[in-house]
């Protein structure tokens, strides 16, 4: 059986960065409370033995108020992993204390992974590593997760702790980084003298607390006797020993930490914070810079020049050479018509959208990891209070734009299940990265001119919605109190390359994989039964074909709203399972003419309404399943969805038409 | 002199005396670190008038004044302006 690792720490204390690290799977890795809120498992393989290393997700406290303390203190205290990494950053050592004392009263032997202490070093701070392994009494590893510094010392620890043979010369000396934070014993790691090198006796938790409450130098009470089961005693932690253990954790910090700077001296994210969340500044700052993170992406001399290049590959090289190879080969006109009007048109059709799609991600991961993100919570919360909303929605809501289901996930950092469910219910009103193909190919067709400011005001109008939505919800079905705003507003840091890139390659491969598999086969489906009757024999006019008769009945209902063609209807019904397919039944179902007659630009406006607003993919309806735990409140969410969707569809054009006849 | 949190001006200083309450608002604080006892900065305010941005334990945090209004603060000595 493998070695079971677990990884703990609070939020922006540089987890996921050390995880990847050490694992370097995929992963986000984010500079606001709890991106890492799913199970995250890597594998590590060195000298022939698998190590299992578990990321749990960052959190501040194990006192068991948010799902995802939980979902830690039952994975620790029921699972018990082989060993607990307690990951600290240095930088804000009493507050992270606070948890890893918590930590160690559940019992599982630990190491502490001190990371940021690059940082110390360069702010000129003294930090006795020594000491605070022997107050602690855990091996503690200095380490730079960022720059990849006292991983060997780490793994070592790791292995000793867990008793794993350890190999002479393969650890810390033959890779000879050179100790750069270790003290004493000319190492990297700093071991309690309760627990000398040799001598390889795990932490566990008597002698863990015995140390704690019975060591000469602690001066504070004794803790809870360790003899009462360990979950009990912990679901119980009471207002006074937390102080008690933040006093506790407080007289070790002043003992192992000595600053260069007096205490509430301001940091240099202070200094940018002085522009950033200025009185008068902040709010053109934010908008100044949500506006180039759009412009970026979607104008035409950027994210949107791409897209065309990649549109002229598949339509302009990789068709015409296709067809030139089937005439050769005498290949059936099915086959043809299946691979260039089918699959190229359809997986081809999405595919052009992937470099836009990796910019949106790019700069959404780039916001949160350097820690901005939490800013414009910060300075958008007013807004979002008058609304019914915490200001920690406004994260979650930010990450719909890239994609619903991790904003969805992403809810579980809110404790209050009123705000959870709001939050999950207006998050699909924003619109998700699969939805902007759809924009991009109608505001091509039928809006030469001004195609950005349609695409935006698409944007826009999803989160007018998603704030109007919340207003309602909150004063009828959702009624409640809304739960504190209260976040830390982490120090600004450059973002991990690795850990971003890491991160914006899992988005770009999902979507890849999402075109090669799910769109891939409903391409197939679509043109089969676009281009077949009931009898089963291929038709020369599609809508007698499958796929049309049972079209034209749905598109009885959009009549109404402008596009009542059996073509739009099919689209929207292949959109139900994944809004990327939206475009690629579009592309199959009609030819540029066909599609110019079909439509109005209003009836098109009113149709991207339509699909900007209605329930999102199958995926995302799964994950709102899960995180709302209930079908009436999931089918709820649904149906709301439609409801608004039609509507606001039928109001575009209808209103429109109002507009017109008037002129 | 104790004050509540909420009126605080930015660059005061103080050390927690109280925090009223028992419910998740409560809860929540402590486990942030504000504990009786313990010495907070107060920063800034959004631009909007609220929240408000305090530093304590050497980290930033950001808190609704009507939230804040349950911590009471022993002032300090005004700092001098920076």
């Amino acid at each position: 059986m493998s070695i079971r690792i677990a990884l703990a720490g609070n939020p922006n204390s540089g987890k996921t960065t050390l995880f990847n690290r050490l694992t370097g799977a995929r992963q986000t890795t984010g500079n606001w409370p709890g991106v890492t809120v799913e199970k995250k498992v890597g594998y590590i393989r060195r000298h022939h033995q698998e190590l299992m290393l578990i990321d749990l997700p960052g959190i501040y406290s194990l006192s068991p108020y948010s799902l995802e303390e939980i979902v830690t203190r039952n994975y620790i205290v029921e699972e018990k992993p082989d060993v607990v990494v307690n990951i600290i950053d240095a930088t804000n050592l009493e507050r992270n204390l606070y948890f890893t004392l918590q930590l160690k009263k559940l019992g599982r032997p630990m190491v502490i992974a001190l990371n940021m202490m690059d940082e110390i070093l360069s702010h000129g701070d003294q930090l006795d590593v020594d000491l605070l392994a022997q107050r602690l009494a855990v091996p503690v590893i200095p380490i730079s997760a960022r720059k990849g510094e006292g991983m060997d010392e780490l793994m070592a620890a790791i292995r000793h702790v867990t008793r794993l043979p350890e190999h002479p010369g393969q650890g810390r000396h033959r890779h000879g980084r050179r100790a750069r934070y270790g003290r004493g014993r000319g190492e990297n790691t700093a071991w309690p003298e309760a627990l000398p090198h040799h001598h390889s006796q795990p932490v566990n938790a008597d002698s863990a607390t015995d140390r704690l409450s019975s060591g000469p130098a602690v001066s504070d009470g004794p803790l809870p006797d360790p003899s009462i089961d360990l979950q009990h005693r912990f679901a119980a932690e009471t207002p006074e020993e937390t102080e008690r253990m933040y006093h506790l954790a407080a007289e070790i910090h002043d003992q192992v930490l000595h600053h260069s700077h007096r205490p509430g001296a301001l940091s240099r994210s202070d200094r940018i914070d002085r522009l950033l969340t200025h009185r008068f500044l902040a709010i053109p700052l934010f908008l100044l810079v949500m506006f180039l993170v759009f412009q970026i992406t979607f104008h035409e001399s950027m994210g949107g020049r791409l897209t065309g290049l990649l549109e002229q590959l598949f339509d302009g090289h990789l068709s015409p050479l296709i067809r030139r190879w089937l005439t050769a080969a005498q290949a059936p006109g099915w086959i043809e018509s299946l691979l260039i009007d089918g699959i190229i048109s359809g997986v081809g059709g999405v595919l052009s959208f992937l470099p836009q799609i990796a910019l949106l991600f790019l700069f959404l991961t780039l916001l949160e990891d350097t820690g901005y993100m939490a800013r414009a919570a910060f300075i958008m919360d007013k807004i979002f209070e008058k609304f019914g909303l915490s200001g920690r929605s406004f994260i979650p809501m930010m990450m719909g734009f890239g994609c619903t289901v991790p904003a969805v996930m992403a809810t579980r950092t809110l404790e209050n299940e009123r705000d959870r469910r709001l939050t999950i219910m207006v998050i699909p009103f924003m619109s998700c990265g699969a939805r902007m193909p759809i924009y991009a190919f109608f505001a091509s067709m039928f809006f030469a001119t001004g195609k950005g400011l349609v695409t935006f005001s698409m944007y826009i109008m999803g989160i007018a919605v998603a704030i109007l939505s919340a207003f309602i919800l909150s004063r009828t079905v959702l009624r409640g109190q809304d739960a504190p705003f209260i976040i830390e507003l982490p120090p600004y840091r450059l973002p991990d390359r690795k850990s971003l890139f890491l991160h914006v390659w899992d988005k770009v491969r999902d979507f890849i994989v999402r075109a090669g598999t799910l769109i891939f086969a409903m391409t197939i489906v679509v043109w089969f039964f676009q281009s077949f009757d009931f009898s089963f024999r291929m038709v020369e006019d599609s809508s007698l074909s499958i796929l049309g008769k049972f079209g034209g009945l749905v598109a009885v209902l959009l009549r109404p709203l402008g596009y009542g063609t059996w073509q739009a209807a099919v689209a929207l019904l292949t959109g139900l399972i994944a809004k990327e397919t939206v475009v690629a039944t579009l592309e199959i179902l009609y030819t540029p003419d066909t599609l110019l007659a079909s439509f109005t630009p209003l009836s098109a406006y009113a149709f991207m309404t339509f699909t900007l607003l209605y329930t999102p993919c199958l995926a995302a309806v799964a994950a709102i399943k899960r995180e709302m735990a209930s079908w009436r409140w999931t089918g709820l969410t649904l149906v709301y969805q439609i409801g608004v969707a039609y509507l606001f569809s039928l109001l575009v054009y209808q209103g429109g038409r109002l507009v017109q006849s008037l002129l | 002199m104790i004050r509540q949190l909420s009126d605080l001006k930015p660059g005061q200083s103080g050390i927690v005396k109280t925090i009223a309450g028992s419910g998740p608002l409560h809860q929540r604080l402590i486990a942030m670190g504000v504990t009786p006892g313990a010495w907070l900065i107060v920063r800034k305010f959004a631009p909007l008038g609220d929240p408000m941005e305090i530093n304590i334990r050497n980290y930033s945090l950001s808190i609704r004044k009507k939230d804040a209004g349950a911590i009471s603060v022993e002032l300090e000595q005004e700092e001098p302006a920076i």
